[in-house]
């Protein structure tokens, strides 16, 4: 017990207190906002440098493209996961808010979408099609590129979650990765020329998965405390 | 109610009303309910006396939980204006329900352990202090971290587990338990370095406060403070490498004792 007291004799002495857990969570929120029009502009200066062609139809005739259901699912459905995971991720930075597996598996359903879009798709085609739809000209861009836009995004939620105390670290880490993968699709998705559901529902989506693995491997590290 | 300090006893029956309405126990139990835990565990089946042991531990219940989540509420409200002897009071009066929630979860027989895993919740409190919120009651917070604090400690512990008969025997047997188990702050605090240990050992061990430590240390407050914080994260750090430092000696001691054959050597 003399230790004990000695311990919160010290501890008591730096009664400096940090800042509230309304303040950290507007930080996580600007972060975020920040950190997705850096990789916005970011995107655009690889476009004015030709490293990456922003498609010329969304110039030409947006309104069009805007109205074609499968090219704009593409920006809409990444949007759609990011905003609905956004959601519940602040009461998890929180160690009272204590959620079974299934909670934490279930509230990451939005992510299914897309591949059930690449299987309603492949359903709809003949067998013969499948490989060419597949694969298309951009696979492996693709499956590098979102997730290494999405690194940007996920390091500044994991730098403003750090100051959080999650019971699941690892678990956060996930929301965190899904939600940077997805935005990260939705500004990927202006420079890719797929337009098959065949194609982005799986590799969008693989694209996607692989930055929550990121982003879980990310929790473990920082946000375990 | 009259409120007594009678010591608490384990009564396996107090114990599972607790636990099946997650409460926060405490060690004050009423005259009246300490004589109807009696009666009841005295073997009385008499239903009146059950019916009014329950009610008896319903009231104290509720009202040892509002009392101390009101208490420890206010404490911690004036210690975020910058009161620090009600920060010291807020975390004095936090052991007890540390200490009842690490009785809820931590098996029988780890009571050894307790102390160290109170002052490991208590760090953690301090570090993430930042993460309650002040509309939101205060007892929940402090039980969410106990929770995971000592989830984390059975993980260290099964990572490093032996044959539990013999761990229990060597505790037994023992006289003097690892001297590396014990929290020794004076000497984690002369591990450190430079101005952390300055500054630690200057507001830690001879007791000055911030702003005569940064002008015997010519430094600025701001710098002693962060100096500080940092010393107080490198203590957590070292107290928990000794933890598990210590939990490789146990188990490094009892298995050097049995070898070869299964013999035990010592004899």
């Amino acid at each position: 017990m003399t230790q004990l007291n000695d311990t919160i004799a010290l501890l008591s002495k730096d009664i400096h207190m940090p800042r509230s857990a309304r303040y950290f969570s507007r930080v996580y929120i600007s972060l975020t906002l920040f950190s997705i029009m850096v990789v916005a502009g970011l995107t655009f200066m690889a476009s004015l440098y030709q490293w990456l062609s922003f498609r010329p139809d969304y110039w030409n005739n947006l309104i069009q493209i805007s109205t074609t259901p499968h090219v704009s699912l593409k920006q809409l459905i990444p949007a759609f996961i990011g905003i609905i995971i956004l959601f519940n991720i602040r009461a998890l930075a929180y160690p009272e808010t204590d959620r079974g597996r299934w909670h934490h598996i279930l509230s990451l359903a939005p992510i299914f979408i897309f591949p059930m879009l690449f299987v309603l798709a492949l359903y709809n085609m003949e067998l013969s099609q499948w490989r060419d739809v597949i694969i298309g000209g951009s696979l492996a861009r693709c499956v590098v590129l979102i997730p290494s836009l999405a690194l940007v995004i996920l390091a500044a939620q994991i730098i403003a979650l750090i100051h959080s105390a999650p019971q699941h670290p690892i678990w956060l880490g996930i929301r965190a990765g899904i939600i940077a993968g997805a935005w990260a699709t939705m500004i990927y998705a202006f420079f890719c020329t797929e337009d098959s559901p065949a194609f982005y529902g799986l590799w969008y989506s693989v694209g996607i998965m692989i930055t929550g693995g990121i982003g879980a491997l990310a929790g473990r590290i920082f946000l375990r405390w | 109610m009259i409120l007594a300090s009678v010591p608490n006893h384990s009564y396996r029956y107090f114990e599972e009303q607790i636990e099946d309405h997650h409460h926060d126990t405490s060690n004050h139990q009423t005259v009246i309910s300490h004589f109807l835990d009696f009666r009841y565990n005295g073997g009385s089946r008499c239903f009146f006396f059950r019916c009014l042991a329950t009610l008896s531990h319903w009231f104290d219940w509720y009202g040892m939980k509002n009392f101390t989540e009101t208490e420890l509420s206010s404490l911690m409200q004036a210690a975020i204006q910058g009161d620090m002897g009600k920060y010291e009071d807020f975390l004095k009066k936090a052991v007890r329900p540390i200490e009842n929630q690490i009785t809820r979860i931590l098996p029988f027989g780890i009571a050894a352990d307790k102390d160290d895993l109170v002052q490991d919740v208590l760090f953690a409190i301090h570090q993430k202090r930042q993460t309650w919120r002040r509309n939101q009651p205060i007892l929940p917070w402090i039980n969410a971290i106990t929770k995971y604090r000592t989830i984390d400690h059975l993980r260290r512990l099964n990572r490093h587990k032996t044959t539990s008969l013999d761990h229990h025997a060597d505790q037994l047997i023992a006289d003097n338990p690892d001297p590396i188990h014990r929290l020794d702050l004076v000497k984690m605090v002369h591990r450190l370095n430079g101005k952390t240990r300055w500054v630690l050992q200057a507001i830690g061990l001879e007791g000055k406060d911030i702003t005569g430590t940064a002008r015997a240390l010519n430094m600025s407050e701001n710098a002693v403070r962060i100096a500080f914080h940092r010393g107080l994260k490198k203590l957590t750090s070292l107290h928990q490498t000794r933890q598990n430092q210590s939990k490789q000696n146990h188990n490094g001691h009892t298995q050097n004792r049995y070898k070869g054959n299964g013999h035990d050597t010592t004899e």
